[in-house]
């Protein structure tokens, strides 16, 4: 089709900004959420746009239960589905393959985490298979050791990465002993070490309806998902975990240290600066979130715009904090020449200060909450995306109406507050 | 499964080719602008001249200045960015529906004019030369692709990665730059997608008041020189890198997009690797033990493409069986009949992954793009997957013939550095 019009030219001035019409406002979604008979918390995001279904299941442990045997929590979750007492590894790849599904799985420091994804029309089959994986995972010593040849040949490797080295060399500096300073994918040594009652030991106690949130996103009502729960998972028995105990304490470095991991021949420094922080529900969450977007979280912030725009020093350089259920920490990250590794590391600093000592500018805070306020729809575009934020209210216990007080706490935040975050 | 998008197709009188596509399902808009130019356009001596552009293009343009691009976006909510290819070089931005006109007043007014400084264009060489080390000279097997390209597509404007070379890069001069853009950034020589939230009259008279006056200052050279030769027999190459794992990359020349083969392309990729129920995936990896990872790469563009197998292996002592076990699984797909539970469940990937393909504005407006690009009309994305459904035992077998089996190899083999 051709464009026929022959409306007149529009007066069009380019040198003026058009002025942005107000957005809809955007609540944030209603949500199902209820708990099983045995403790399960079910979230159930229905949304009957495309024939898809989504099923996470987040269980509330992770690496910070390893006890010791670094690298166990993952191993743990990645030996689920390498075969049940129904079916072989191959089996369940095969099934889950054919069905065009994904199954994928990962662990963090609080969590462990199994989701399925796909068409509807195959969900009854798929959502059988991942129950066999959750229930009876048979852990045969030969699949033990087939995963830890890829495991510790994976960590092996990862060390050809400088920034896997800097993060390293970081953390287990930020945490001291406990176990958010070591790689959730653990280490060559603790992998080589783990057996099968460690394995088994791990997945009895972690594994247990109490720790467990199932999230049901897309073609399913939550009726049907509450029947797949109790069918599939409600007549395991509660098990009381032990008091969550944070049984390790956590200092912050008082004097300013350098450590240096010398990556030879290496065409870059990859740097990372920062300092332990709180945990995701101690954190005055809001005047942390703007402060730091403002500073290092965005691609218009203060310390990319220093080191990329204003120097060239490197393609990107971001700040964040990394909230953890018991800890946090927070850290300025980038690859720069290695020839001006001292100057872009006394500009860090110097931003880091001006943060630290002076108010930020109104039109940096407006621009900022603008942004945040005006971005939120955009975050909840699709419905997994909208689940991830609902479990996150329930893996970090916090209040249940974050998100729908979200854009007014965002607008409430002060100069005052934003500098005091910057401590 | 039926797709069906409904788009609506608009020509202005200087040629930009404009497509909307609405879904009211959230209060947002994705403005996707699609320029035909890419690293195919680049001379000698200039290459990665089209990804610095690209970066220059944030740069400022008459009437938004240095930072005020992404300070617009951002104030307005939205997220932006662009990426540039062999093909094409894509900018794109997703906002609250309200902020529509915002996003038309940017991509217009960089379209019509920019304002590149000595200053400017100094610093993103510098930043794009930070970027080529952080991703390629810095990174482990980081220089795989250029290897490739450098060996399949030799003699041709693609044989340069799209990143491009140092010198070349530090080369580019303000007075090249602008004559870039007036050749390349025209709206004759580029494509407009809108898709979301908006009332399509009114979206059209607002691209139309940014768009219609913006001339066409030059038109870009026309394209040849496209013919390659096939791989020689005993191409082969042995690079030492910084890297623990050793990896072998077999790779075999394929036709360009828009022929008939790339569709079971994809089924064969499918079918050797990329899931765990594949059968390299089953001998290499599971079996054997030979390999930590195994996966088929198809790199298909507008005037030619590559297949690479890389395997990711422990031992570089194994790389003659691994070479085997992986033609011997090609002839075996060849020779034997594959049977239709392994074909259905490619079916049931390819319909699951198109239907993803449809969750975001973003994403439709870019899979719209690459249809209108590579097949010449936006209604290709209502048909790839009816494309792939149709596909059968003797379609993979006639691809096999033509692509892979007695096909001379580029064989490259990555070791780790000597200590």
């Amino acid at each position: 089709m051709e464009f026929n019009n022959d409306l007149n030219f529009y007066d069009l001035d380019r040198s003026k900004p058009p002025k942005s019409k107000h957005s809809k406002d955007v609540p944030f979604p209603e949500f199902f959420e209820s708990k099983s008979s045995n403790g399960i918390d079910v979230i159930v995001i229905e949304d009957n746009s495309l024939p898809v279904i989504s099923v996470r299941f987040v269980f509330k442990a992770g690496s910070y239960f390893d006890e010791g045997k670094t690298g166990l929590s993952s191993f743990v979750t990645d030996m689920l589905s390498k075969g049940t007492d129904e079916m072989t590894a191959t089996e369940i790849a095969e099934k889950i393959d054919y069905y065009g599904a994904t199954l994928s799985y990962g662990t963090d420091s609080d969590a462990n985490f199994i989701s399925i994804y796909t068409l509807e029309k195959y969900f009854d089959k798929v959502f059988n298979i991942v129950s066999s994986i959750l229930n009876k995972p048979s852990f045969k010593e030969e699949e033990i050791e087939r995963l830890r040849i890829q495991k510790v040949n994976s960590i092996k490797s990862m060390k050809d990465e400088s920034d896997y080295l800097s993060n390293r060399a970081f953390k287990s500096r930020v945490y001291g002993d406990s176990p958010y300073a070591m790689p959730v994918e653990g280490l060559t040594d603790s992998v080589s070490k783990i057996n099968r009652d460690d394995i088994y030991e791990y997945y009895v106690n972690n594994f247990t309806p109490s720790n467990l949130i199932v999230a049901f996103v897309g073609n399913i009502s939550p009726e049907i998902a509450m029947t797949y729960i109790e069918n599939n998972f409600g007549s395991q028995s509660t098990v009381d975990i032990a008091e969550i105990k944070n049984a390790f304490s956590f200092k912050p470095i008082v004097t300013p240290e350098v450590l240096i991991v010398n990556k030879k021949d290496a065409v870059q420094s990859s740097l990372k600066i920062g300092q332990l922080s709180v945990s995701r529900k101690e954190a005055d969450f809001f005047p942390v979130y703007i402060m730091n977007n403002i500073l290092g979280g965005s691609f218009t912030s203060r310390i990319n715009y220093n080191l990329r725009e204003k120097n060239g020093f490197t393609y990107g350089a971001r700040s964040y904090f990394e909230f953890n259920k018991f800890a946090g920490d927070f850290s300025v990250e980038t690859e720069v020449k290695t020839g001006i590794t001292a100057a872009a590391i006394s500009e860090i600093l110097k931003e880091l200060n001006v943060m630290r000592n002076e108010f930020v500018t109104d039109e940096e805070l407006t621009s900022m909450k603008n942004y945040i306020t005006g971005n939120f729809p955009l975050q909840l575009e699709t419905p997994n995306s909208i689940a991830s934020k609902v479990i996150s209210l329930k893996l970090y216990d916090l209040e249940n109406d974050f998100y729908s007080r979200y854009i007014s706490n965002v607008n409430k935040v002060t100069k005052e507050q934003i500098k005091d975050a910057a401590v | 499964m039926t797709i069906d998008l409904d788009f609506r197709q608009y020509t202005l009188e200087n040629g930009l080719k404009i497509i909307l596509h609405q879904n009211k399902k959230n209060p947002l808009i994705n403005l996707t602008l699609g320029y035909k130019v890419g690293s195919k356009n680049e001379k000698p001596g200039k290459k990665g001249i089209a990804h610095l552009f690209e970066h220059m293009m944030f740069q400022g343009s008459e009437n938004v200045d240095r930072s005020g691009h992404f300070k617009s976006v951002q104030n307005a909510g939205g997220l932006c960015n662009a990426f540039t290819m062999q093909d094409l070089t894509v900018y794109f931005e997703t906002l609250p529906s309200g902020q529509l006109e915002t996003a038309l007043w940017l991509e217009s007014d960089r379209m019509n004019a920019l304002n590149i400084s000595e200053e400017n264009l100094a610093n993103q060489k510098s930043v794009v030369i930070e970027e080529k080390k952080q991703r390629y000279d810095n990174s482990p097997y980081g220089t795989a692709n250029l290897n490739i390209y450098k060996n399949i597509f030799k003699g041709t404007p693609y044989e340069s990665p799209v990143i491009g070379f140092e010198n070349d890069i530090n080369s580019f001069s303000v007075n090249e730059a602008i004559e870039f853009h007036n050749k390349f950034y025209s709206p004759a020589n580029s494509v407009l997608i809108l898709t979301g939230d908006f009332q399509e009259e009114n979206a059209l008279n607002l691209i139309k008041k940014y768009f219609g006056n913006i001339e066409n200052k030059n038109s870009p050279d026309a394209l040849n020189n496209f013919e390659y030769e096939n791989i020689e027999k005993t191409n082969s190459l042995i690079v030492e890198d910084k890297i623990t794992l050793p990896a072998m990359y077999l790779c075999f020349k394929a036709s360009a997009l828009g022929s008939e083969t790339e569709f079971s392309i994809e089924f064969i990729a499918n079918l050797l690797a990329n899931n765990k129920s594949s059968r390299l995936y089953k001998k290499l990896v599971y079996e054997k033990n030979l390999a930590k990872s195994v996966y088929v790469a198809p790199l298909l563009l507008k005037y030619g493409g590559v297949v690479y197998i890389k395997t990711l292996l422990y031992d570089k002592s194994n790389f003659e069986e691994v070479e085997k076990i992986i033609i011997d699984e090609l002839n075996d797909l060849y020779i034997n009949k594959i049977n239709d539970d392994e074909i259905m469940k490619i079916k049931n990937e390819v319909e699951f992954a198109e239907i993803q393909s449809l969750t975001s504005v973003k994403s439709i407006s870019l899979n719209t793009l690459m249809c209108e690009y590579y097949y010449g009309s936006p209604d290709f994305l209502n048909k790839k997957a009816q494309k792939y459904l149709s596909i059968y035992d003797a379609d993979i077998k006639k691809t096999l013939d033509e692509v892979f089996i007695n096909k001379n190899i580029f064989k490259m083999y990555y070791i780790p550095e000597k200590k």
